[in-house]
Protein backbone atom coordinates (compact mmCIF):
# COMPACT_ATOMS: atom_id res chain seq x y z
CA UNK A 1 0.00 0.00 0.00
CA UNK A 2 1.59 3.17 -1.15
CA UNK A 3 1.54 6.37 0.68
CA UNK A 4 -1.30 8.61 -1.00
CA UNK A 5 0.80 12.03 0.16
CA UNK A 6 4.21 10.44 -0.76
CA UNK A 7 1.88 9.84 -4.46
CA UNK A 8 1.24 13.89 -4.91
CA UNK A 9 4.88 14.89 -2.94
CA UNK A 10 2.97 16.80 -0.41
CA UNK A 11 5.02 18.05 2.41
CA UNK A 12 3.92 15.33 5.08
CA UNK A 13 5.47 13.24 8.15
CA UNK A 14 5.23 9.34 8.43
CA UNK A 15 5.58 9.72 11.96
CA UNK A 16 2.96 9.76 14.76
CA UNK A 17 2.23 13.38 15.87
CA UNK A 18 1.79 12.92 20.12
CA UNK A 19 0.03 15.86 22.18
CA UNK A 20 0.47 15.41 25.61
CA UNK A 21 -1.67 16.45 28.53
CA UNK A 22 0.83 20.01 29.40
CA UNK A 23 0.10 20.91 25.94
CA UNK A 24 3.71 19.96 24.20
CA UNK A 25 4.61 18.21 21.24
CA UNK A 26 6.59 15.96 19.54
CA UNK A 27 6.70 13.59 16.41
CA UNK A 28 7.94 10.18 16.97
CA UNK A 29 10.27 10.47 13.61
CA UNK A 30 13.48 11.82 14.68
CA UNK A 31 13.57 13.39 11.94
CA UNK A 32 10.77 15.10 11.69
CA UNK A 33 11.02 18.98 11.28
CA UNK A 34 8.41 20.88 11.54
CA UNK A 35 5.30 19.88 14.36
CA UNK A 36 2.01 20.93 12.89
CA UNK A 37 -0.04 18.20 13.82
CA UNK A 38 -1.36 18.94 9.96
CA UNK A 39 1.77 17.38 8.38
CA UNK A 40 0.66 14.14 10.02
CA UNK A 41 -1.58 11.23 9.16
CA UNK A 42 -1.64 9.63 12.73
CA UNK A 43 -2.39 11.71 15.69
CA UNK A 44 -2.30 10.70 19.30
CA UNK A 45 -3.07 12.15 22.16
CA UNK A 46 -1.37 11.64 25.22
CA UNK A 47 -3.69 12.96 28.39
CA UNK A 48 -1.23 9.90 30.77
CA UNK A 49 0.15 13.43 32.95
CA UNK A 50 -3.41 14.68 33.63
CA UNK A 51 -4.07 12.96 36.72
CA UNK A 52 -0.75 13.82 38.29
CA UNK B 1 10.33 26.90 -3.30
CA UNK B 2 8.30 24.98 -0.18
CA UNK B 3 6.80 21.68 -0.35
CA UNK B 4 2.66 22.80 -0.09
CA UNK B 5 1.15 20.13 2.73
CA UNK B 6 -2.23 20.15 0.46
CA UNK B 7 -3.10 20.54 -2.97
CA UNK B 8 -6.43 21.35 -4.96
CA UNK B 9 -8.63 23.54 -6.51
CA UNK B 10 -10.46 26.92 -4.56
CA UNK B 11 -14.13 26.16 -6.63
CA UNK B 12 -15.72 29.63 -6.91
CA UNK B 13 -19.01 29.20 -8.86
CA UNK B 14 -17.91 27.65 -12.38
CA UNK B 15 -14.48 28.95 -11.87
CA UNK B 16 -11.82 26.54 -10.50
CA UNK B 17 -8.03 27.77 -9.23
CA UNK B 18 -5.59 24.84 -8.64
CA UNK B 19 -3.46 25.81 -5.17
CA UNK B 20 -0.99 24.30 -2.82
CA UNK B 21 -1.78 24.85 0.71
CA UNK B 22 1.16 26.57 2.97
CA UNK B 23 1.03 26.88 7.14
CA UNK B 24 1.27 30.79 7.39
CA UNK B 25 2.82 30.56 10.98
CA UNK B 26 5.10 28.47 12.81
CA UNK B 27 5.54 28.35 16.96
CA UNK B 28 8.47 29.17 18.01
CA UNK B 29 8.26 27.12 21.53
CA UNK B 30 10.94 25.59 22.54
CA UNK B 31 9.91 21.71 21.99
CA UNK B 32 11.83 20.09 25.13
CA UNK B 33 12.17 15.91 24.85
CA UNK B 34 11.58 13.67 27.67
CA UNK B 35 14.50 11.74 29.25
CA UNK B 36 14.83 9.26 32.38
CA UNK B 37 16.22 11.49 35.30
CA UNK B 38 19.75 11.39 35.72
CA UNK B 39 20.74 9.95 32.51
CA UNK B 40 21.15 11.32 29.32
CA UNK B 41 18.77 8.41 27.69
CA UNK B 42 15.63 9.65 25.65
CA UNK B 43 12.54 8.33 25.73
CA UNK B 44 11.19 7.42 22.58
CA UNK B 45 8.27 6.34 21.23
CA UNK B 46 7.25 2.83 18.91
CA UNK B 47 5.06 1.84 17.21
CA UNK B 48 4.40 -1.56 18.22
CA UNK B 49 2.04 -3.91 17.82
CA UNK B 50 0.81 -4.79 20.96
CA UNK B 51 0.38 -8.92 20.43
CA UNK B 52 3.75 -9.45 18.75
CA UNK B 53 5.57 -6.67 20.57
CA UNK B 54 7.08 -6.22 16.81
CA UNK B 55 7.57 -2.81 15.85
CA UNK B 56 5.37 -1.95 12.50
CA UNK B 57 6.12 -0.09 9.71
CA UNK B 58 4.11 3.35 9.03
CA UNK B 59 3.08 2.14 5.38
CA UNK B 60 1.37 -1.19 7.44
CA UNK B 61 -0.57 0.86 10.11
CA UNK B 62 -4.62 1.65 9.22
CA UNK B 63 -6.58 3.07 11.05
CA UNK B 64 -9.52 1.10 12.89
CA UNK B 65 -12.29 1.73 15.24
CA UNK B 66 -14.64 -0.75 17.78
CA UNK B 67 -18.00 -1.08 16.63
CA UNK B 68 -19.61 -3.15 19.51
CA UNK B 69 -19.37 -6.38 21.13
CA UNK B 70 -14.98 -6.56 20.18
CA UNK B 71 -15.96 -6.03 16.22
CA UNK B 72 -13.23 -3.63 14.90
CA UNK B 73 -13.44 -2.42 11.32
CA UNK B 74 -10.35 -1.06 9.60
CA UNK B 75 -10.20 1.75 6.88
CA UNK B 76 -7.30 1.97 4.33
CA UNK B 77 -5.85 6.39 3.72
CA UNK B 78 -7.54 5.61 0.50
CA UNK B 79 -11.03 4.20 1.69
CA UNK B 80 -11.29 7.78 3.71
CA UNK B 81 -10.29 9.69 0.56
CA UNK B 82 -12.99 8.15 -1.81
CA UNK B 83 -15.89 8.11 0.87
CA UNK B 84 -15.05 12.73 0.11
CA UNK B 85 -15.31 12.51 -3.26
CA UNK B 86 -13.75 15.43 -4.52
CA UNK B 87 -13.84 17.30 -1.36
CA UNK B 88 -10.44 15.92 -0.70
CA UNK B 89 -9.21 18.14 -3.33
CA UNK B 90 -11.20 20.74 -3.77
CA UNK B 91 -12.07 23.95 -1.31
CA UNK B 92 -15.65 24.59 -2.41
CA UNK B 93 -16.49 28.36 -1.60
CA UNK B 94 -20.51 28.08 -0.13
CA UNK B 95 -20.82 31.52 0.84
CA UNK B 96 -19.43 35.07 1.27
CA UNK B 97 -19.86 36.51 4.56
CA UNK B 98 -18.42 40.30 5.40
CA UNK B 99 -15.12 39.39 7.28
CA UNK B 100 -15.78 41.50 10.81
CA UNK B 101 -18.83 39.41 11.22
CA UNK B 102 -16.64 36.03 12.00
CA UNK B 103 -16.29 35.81 16.14
CA UNK B 104 -12.21 35.74 16.33
CA UNK B 105 -13.43 32.64 18.94
CA UNK B 106 -13.85 30.82 15.32
CA UNK B 107 -10.16 31.47 14.24
CA UNK B 108 -7.73 28.17 14.33
CA UNK B 109 -4.99 28.61 12.35
CA UNK B 110 -4.06 30.41 9.06
CA UNK B 111 -2.24 29.02 5.99
CA UNK B 112 -1.61 30.59 2.46
CA UNK B 113 -3.00 29.57 -1.03
CA UNK B 114 -0.39 29.83 -4.08
CA UNK B 115 -1.77 29.07 -7.16
CA UNK B 116 0.06 25.82 -8.57
CA UNK B 117 0.86 27.22 -11.82
CA UNK B 118 1.33 30.67 -13.43
CA UNK B 119 -1.33 29.93 -15.99
CA UNK B 120 -3.79 30.03 -12.73
CA UNK B 121 -2.55 33.60 -11.63
CA UNK B 122 -5.60 35.68 -13.49
CA UNK B 123 -8.31 33.44 -11.29
CA UNK B 124 -6.19 33.94 -8.37
CA UNK B 125 -5.75 37.60 -8.42
CA UNK B 126 -9.19 37.71 -9.36
CA UNK B 127 -11.00 36.58 -6.68
CA UNK B 128 -7.95 38.13 -4.74
CA UNK B 129 -8.95 41.33 -5.64
CA UNK B 130 -13.02 40.95 -5.58
CA UNK B 131 -12.63 39.92 -1.95
CA UNK B 132 -10.39 42.65 -1.00
CA UNK B 133 -12.98 44.99 -2.82
CA UNK B 134 -16.05 43.75 -0.70
CA UNK B 135 -14.01 43.37 2.69
CA UNK B 136 -15.70 39.82 2.50
CA UNK B 137 -14.37 36.15 3.18
CA UNK B 138 -15.30 33.01 0.70
CA UNK B 139 -16.73 30.29 3.67
CA UNK B 140 -15.60 26.62 2.36
CA UNK B 141 -14.93 23.71 3.38
CA UNK B 142 -12.31 20.80 2.19
CA UNK B 143 -11.06 17.78 3.53
CA UNK B 144 -7.21 16.97 4.83
CA UNK B 145 -5.45 14.32 6.08
CA UNK B 146 -8.78 12.67 6.64
CA UNK B 147 -10.43 15.30 8.78
CA UNK B 148 -12.92 17.71 6.93
CA UNK B 149 -12.25 21.63 7.34
CA UNK B 150 -14.45 24.72 7.88
CA UNK B 151 -12.42 27.39 6.70
CA UNK B 152 -12.57 31.38 5.53
CA UNK B 153 -10.81 32.82 2.35
CA UNK B 154 -9.91 35.66 2.75
CA UNK B 155 -7.01 38.63 0.54
CA UNK B 156 -4.41 39.34 2.41
CA UNK B 157 -2.45 41.91 0.50
CA UNK B 158 -1.18 39.60 -2.52
CA UNK B 159 -1.73 36.25 -0.89
CA UNK B 160 -5.17 34.66 -0.86
CA UNK B 161 -5.01 33.50 3.26
CA UNK B 162 -6.75 30.76 4.75
CA UNK B 163 -8.00 30.23 8.46
CA UNK B 164 -9.58 27.19 9.53
CA UNK B 165 -12.40 27.60 11.61
CA UNK B 166 -14.10 25.77 14.47
CA UNK B 167 -17.44 24.16 13.50
CA UNK B 168 -20.02 25.88 15.95
CA UNK B 169 -20.74 22.71 18.06
CA UNK B 170 -16.80 22.73 19.09
CA UNK B 171 -17.16 26.23 20.79
CA UNK B 172 -17.80 25.32 24.72
CA UNK B 173 -20.64 26.79 26.47
CA UNK B 174 -20.26 29.45 28.21
CA UNK B 175 -22.92 29.09 30.49
CA UNK B 176 -20.86 26.95 32.53
CA UNK B 177 -18.69 29.61 33.88
CA UNK B 178 -19.06 31.10 37.04
CA UNK B 179 -19.88 34.80 35.69
CA UNK B 180 -20.78 38.03 37.61
CA UNK B 181 -23.31 38.97 35.64
CA UNK B 182 -25.74 41.01 37.84
CA UNK B 183 -22.66 43.16 38.57
CA UNK B 184 -23.13 46.44 36.25
CA UNK B 185 -19.83 48.96 37.28
CA UNK B 186 -20.70 52.52 36.74
CA UNK B 187 -19.49 56.02 38.00
CA UNK B 188 -16.58 56.52 38.63
CA UNK B 189 -14.45 53.53 38.96
CA UNK B 190 -15.99 53.03 35.00
CA UNK B 191 -15.04 56.22 33.82
CA UNK B 192 -11.21 55.68 35.33
CA UNK B 193 -11.19 52.33 34.41
CA UNK B 194 -12.23 53.79 30.46
CA UNK B 195 -9.39 56.46 31.09
CA UNK B 196 -7.15 53.88 31.97
CA UNK B 197 -7.75 52.17 28.66
CA UNK B 198 -7.53 55.53 26.42
CA UNK B 199 -4.64 56.27 28.16
CA UNK B 200 -2.65 52.88 27.23
CA UNK B 201 -4.52 52.71 23.71
CA UNK B 202 -2.14 52.82 20.76
CA UNK B 203 -1.96 51.22 17.10
CA UNK B 204 -1.45 47.10 17.07
CA UNK B 205 2.41 46.63 16.51
CA UNK B 206 3.07 42.87 17.13
CA UNK B 207 6.92 43.55 16.68
CA UNK B 208 7.13 45.18 20.26
CA UNK B 209 5.51 42.09 21.48
CA UNK B 210 8.28 39.34 21.90
CA UNK B 211 8.00 35.65 24.07
CA UNK B 212 10.20 36.89 27.23
CA UNK B 213 9.29 33.70 28.96
CA UNK B 214 10.93 31.35 25.88
CA UNK B 215 13.45 33.33 26.41
CA UNK B 216 13.81 32.60 30.04
CA UNK B 217 13.30 28.68 28.59
CA UNK B 218 16.80 29.63 26.77
CA UNK B 219 18.70 31.47 29.42
CA UNK B 220 17.74 29.04 31.73
CA UNK B 221 19.17 25.96 29.90
CA UNK B 222 22.09 27.97 29.31
CA UNK B 223 22.97 28.88 32.75
CA UNK B 224 22.51 24.91 33.52
CA UNK B 225 24.71 24.06 30.61
CA UNK B 226 27.26 26.15 32.26
CA UNK B 227 26.48 25.33 36.19
CA UNK B 228 25.87 29.09 36.89
CA UNK B 229 22.98 29.67 39.65
CA UNK B 230 19.38 29.56 38.52
CA UNK B 231 17.96 32.84 39.41
CA UNK B 232 13.89 32.34 40.19
CA UNK B 233 11.17 35.07 39.14
CA UNK B 234 9.47 37.51 41.82
CA UNK B 235 5.89 35.84 42.48
CA UNK B 236 3.23 37.92 40.24
CA UNK B 237 1.31 40.77 42.00
CA UNK B 238 -1.23 39.90 44.67
CA UNK B 239 -4.90 40.43 43.39
CA UNK B 240 -6.32 43.82 44.16
CA UNK B 241 -8.04 44.36 47.23
CA UNK B 242 -11.92 45.84 46.31
CA UNK B 243 -11.63 48.76 48.73
CA UNK B 244 -8.37 50.19 46.66
CA UNK B 245 -9.62 49.64 42.93
CA UNK B 246 -10.10 53.20 42.68
CA UNK B 247 -6.66 54.23 44.26
CA UNK B 248 -5.41 51.21 42.02
CA UNK B 249 -6.96 53.19 38.81
CA UNK B 250 -5.81 56.50 39.71
CA UNK B 251 -2.03 55.62 39.96
CA UNK B 252 -2.11 53.19 36.72
CA UNK B 253 -3.45 56.30 34.81
CA UNK B 254 -1.36 58.59 36.33
CA UNK B 255 1.74 56.41 34.92
CA UNK B 256 0.22 55.72 31.74
CA UNK B 257 -0.18 59.87 31.29
CA UNK B 258 3.40 60.62 33.01
CA UNK B 259 5.20 58.18 30.78
CA UNK B 260 6.97 55.41 32.26
CA UNK B 261 9.02 52.57 29.79
CA UNK B 262 9.94 52.92 26.72
CA UNK B 263 6.99 50.80 25.17
CA UNK B 264 4.51 52.64 26.82
CA UNK B 265 5.86 55.93 25.37
CA UNK B 266 5.37 54.35 22.11
CA UNK B 267 2.15 53.53 22.06
CA UNK B 268 1.51 56.72 23.44
CA UNK B 269 2.79 58.58 20.69
CA UNK B 270 1.04 56.05 18.10
CA UNK B 271 -1.88 57.15 20.00
CA UNK B 272 -1.04 60.92 19.08
CA UNK B 273 -0.40 60.06 16.06
CA UNK B 274 -4.13 58.17 15.28
CA UNK B 275 -5.43 61.32 17.51
CA UNK B 276 -4.02 63.71 15.21
CA UNK B 277 -5.42 61.61 12.14
CA UNK B 278 -8.68 61.55 13.22
CA UNK B 279 -8.43 65.71 13.49
CA UNK B 280 -7.62 65.77 9.90
CA UNK B 281 -9.65 64.19 7.50
CA UNK B 282 -9.10 60.31 8.10
CA UNK B 283 -9.17 57.85 5.50
CA UNK B 284 -11.84 55.66 6.69
CA UNK B 285 -10.80 52.60 4.78
CA UNK B 286 -7.66 52.72 6.44
CA UNK B 287 -9.18 52.49 10.26
CA UNK B 288 -9.71 49.70 12.35
CA UNK B 289 -13.06 48.51 13.25
CA UNK B 290 -12.13 49.91 16.82
CA UNK B 291 -11.14 53.21 16.02
CA UNK B 292 -14.65 53.66 13.98
CA UNK B 293 -16.40 52.28 16.82
CA UNK B 294 -14.76 55.10 18.39
CA UNK B 295 -15.85 57.51 15.77
CA UNK B 296 -19.55 56.22 15.80
CA UNK B 297 -19.67 57.01 19.70
CA UNK B 298 -18.42 60.21 19.50
CA UNK B 299 -21.14 60.81 16.32
CA UNK B 300 -23.36 58.85 18.33
CA UNK B 301 -24.58 56.62 15.82
CA UNK B 302 -27.69 54.68 16.52
CA UNK B 303 -26.89 50.81 16.49
CA UNK B 304 -22.92 51.06 16.04
CA UNK B 305 -22.56 48.53 18.48
CA UNK B 306 -24.27 45.90 16.74
CA UNK B 307 -22.50 47.34 13.05
CA UNK B 308 -19.68 45.41 10.95
CA UNK B 309 -16.92 47.21 10.18
CA UNK B 310 -17.90 48.08 6.45
CA UNK B 311 -21.57 49.48 7.92
CA UNK B 312 -19.53 51.50 10.70
CA UNK B 313 -16.92 52.68 7.91
CA UNK B 314 -20.59 54.39 5.60
CA UNK B 315 -22.35 55.10 9.12
CA UNK B 316 -19.05 57.35 9.90
CA UNK B 317 -18.68 58.71 6.10
CA UNK B 318 -22.64 60.05 6.08
CA UNK B 319 -22.42 61.10 9.82
CA UNK B 320 -19.56 62.98 9.35
CA UNK B 321 -20.06 64.77 5.72
CA UNK B 322 -23.52 65.57 7.41
CA UNK B 323 -21.66 67.02 10.28
CA UNK B 324 -19.84 68.93 8.15
CA UNK B 325 -22.88 70.30 6.27
CA UNK B 326 -24.59 71.89 9.57
CA UNK B 327 -21.46 73.08 10.30
CA UNK B 328 -20.99 75.17 7.35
Amino acid sequence: MSCLDCARDLDHCHGAFVRHADGTVECTDPACVDTGHERHELVVEDHSGLSR
Amino acid sequence: MARAIWTGAISFGLVSIPVGLFSATSDHTIHFHQFERDTSDRIRYQRINERTGEEVDYSDIVKGREVGDGEIVLVEQDELADIAPGRSRTLDIETFVDLDEIDPIFFQKTYWLAPTDERYARPYALLREAMTRTNRAGIATFVMRGKEYLTALRADGDVLALETLFFADEIRDRSSLDLPGGVKPKGKELDMATGLIEAMSGEWKPEDFRDTYTERVEKLSEDKRKGREVVTEAEPPEPTAMSDLIAALERSVADAKGGGKSQKGSQKSSQKDAQKKRNGSPDLSELSKADLAKMARELDIKGRSSMSRAKLEKAVAEASSEGSRKAS
